[in-house]
């Protein structure tokens, strides 16, 4: 009797982790280079003992079946599909058409990933991302140059009537698995044991995408889909408040039998 | 005595047992692959078929209603459902064999095809699915064949068990399945791998909504059927003082 209120309440807890995730991909709508997360449940095993007893025909496991007591758990997963792309004309507004990050380097000199190629370029002529994060390999540019990307990611500068020269390379970095790459906050991602360890290449090699230059991918989060998806969990999240008051009413039941 | 009174109690713990479980069908209403569990009330005469039982009491049977569920799209790349009633061989790190019909699959940081809880995806000679990185998309046909830039990986083993072997299969989480001893599944004839589409529950929330309703009411009948059997008592006592 008590169970099922735990059952409810895990339930409860379930949807509430789903609404925070639709929340968080409904506010970065607007984010450049966002990639929504979805909420999945994560079949872990009960370690509930078997308590059933002997079969005694076809169907028969009188209560073994009764493991899930609900406890289950939603884990993040962040969807890597395309974002729609936004016209800018800004030469170092980057889009990996196709698998890749950015590599930036941290305050902390570690490197760390973003799919937001919106670069700008610093007091120093570092080239750096909206966070003021650097470009890892580190790119300079000379002041008052030109600036132009090569889908390849060769970058090349011309300053005034000079012939245009090649400044650098911009590198990409691809995961086993992306979806592992945890989010630290300000469209900016960390490698984890779960993503595996980076494998950098140029653009369009092994598998990455190609660079375009002028434009800014969108974040990937459909609000009408995102809507849909925080209706059927209120819903849910009702539903299974209803299975407390159940439990209540046949409880106050209970204790009416004997006045 | 009579057994009049314990029949109501057992009538009352069943609807109990019914109430737990539309509380557990609930709170899975939004997990892939997942099946509901129903209950079936049966004299205790029919379950235990041990003499000396008392056989008018009510008790609950417990099984695993794996009617299709609808297939819902996702946008997670390696999500494929099954239409048909096969299982996906998985295996745990003690190499226990699961099966499972939640196809929510991702791959881990060596490239492995594994399941949302990191158990490993089996293919058809029980190998793991391993995939490159660099190797472009993952497509997964109806027949279960993993391929990744147009060169086959491998394909997923996906069994059908026998009507009443299915119904013994026990379940170790919400959408996980172990075969009990002896029971082997056959590779699968009529099941198809949908790639892009999770299978949601054969269960929602109205269904939950119903159940609850009737469970509370049936609770209250049968606490009045007590309440008078008590009051019968109370009459009884009080005559012969």
């Amino acid at each position: 009797m008590i169970k099922a209120l735990f059952t409810a309440a895990t339930g409860m807890r379930a949807q509430q982790t789903r609404i925070d995730v639709i929340s968080n991909n409904l506010a970065n709508v607007n984010t450049t280079g966002f990639k929504k997360s979805l909420a999945s449940f994560e079949d872990l095993i009960y370690t509930t003992p078997q308590d059933a007893t002997p079969a005694s025909g076809a169907i028969s496991r009188p209560t073994a079946l009764q493991v899930g007591s609900g406890a289950r758990l939603v884990s993040t997963t962040k969807v890597f599909t395309p974002g729609q792309l936004e016209e800018t004309g800004q030469p170092l507004d980057l889009v990996i058409g196709g698998p890749g990050f950015f590599k930036l380097t941290d305050i902390n000199n570690n490197t760390v990933y973003s799919r937001d190629g919106n670069f700008k370029v610093d007091a120093d002529g570092n080239v750096v991302n909206s966070a003021g994060l650097r470009l890892a390999p580190a790119l300079t540019v000379p002041a008052g140059a030109d600036v132009t990307v090569g889908p390849d990611g060769q970058v090349f500068a011309r300053v005034g009537d000079e012939a245009q020269s090649q400044i650098g390379q911009i590198e990409l970095a691809n995961f086993p698995n992306p979806a592992g790459l945890e989010a630290i906050g300000s469209n900016i991602l960390r490698e984890t044991e779960a993503s595996g360890a980076a494998i950098s290449a140029n653009p369009g090699l092994d598998g990455l995408g190609r660079l375009q230059s002028g434009y800014l991918e969108r974040s990937n989060v459909d609000v009408v889909s995102e809507l849909v998806g925080l209706i059927i969990a209120q819903r849910a999240y009702e539903t299974n408040s209803r299975a407390i008051s159940a439990v209540d009413e046949m409880l106050t039941t209970v204790n009416q039998i004997v006045r | 005595m009579d057994d009049s009174i314990f029949i109501a109690a057992s009538g009352m713990h069943a609807v109990e047992r019914m109430l737990e479980n539309s509380a557990y069908n609930t709170v899975n209403v939004n997990t892939p692959g997942f099946h509901r569990q129903k209950v079936v009330l049966q004299r205790f005469g029919d379950l235990l078929a041990d003499a000396g039982q008392r056989a008018d009491l009510i008790g609950t049977r417990e099984y695993v209603s794996f009617e299709q569920g609808r297939l819902n799209p996702t946008e997670l790349p390696f999500a494929s459902a099954l239409e048909g009633e096969g299982f996906y061989a998985v295996r745990d790190p003690n190499g226990r064999d699961l099966y499972t019909r939640n196809g929510d699959f991702k791959i881990d940081a060596d490239g492995k095809l594994i399941t949302r809880g990191s158990l490993t995806v089996l293919d058809e000679d029980e190998r793991d699915i391993i995939l490159d990185p660099r190797g472009g998309t993952v497509d997964i046909d109806e027949n279960g064949n993993v391929s990744q830039g147009g060169a086959v990986v491998g394909r997923l083993r996906v069994v059908e068990f026998a009507t009443a072997d299915r119904l013994r299969l026990e379940a170790i989480s919400e959408t996980l399945y172990q075969a009990p001893e002896g029971v082997v599944g056959e590779e699968a004839k009529a099941t198809k791998v949908r790639q892009g589409y999770l299978e949601t529950p054969n269960f929602d929330a109205a269904q939950g909504l119903v159940q609850m309703l009737n469970a509370r009411r049936n609770y209250e009948a049968m606490s009045k059927a007590l309440k008078a059997l008590d009051d019968s008592r109370d009459h009884l006592i009080s005559g012969a003082q």
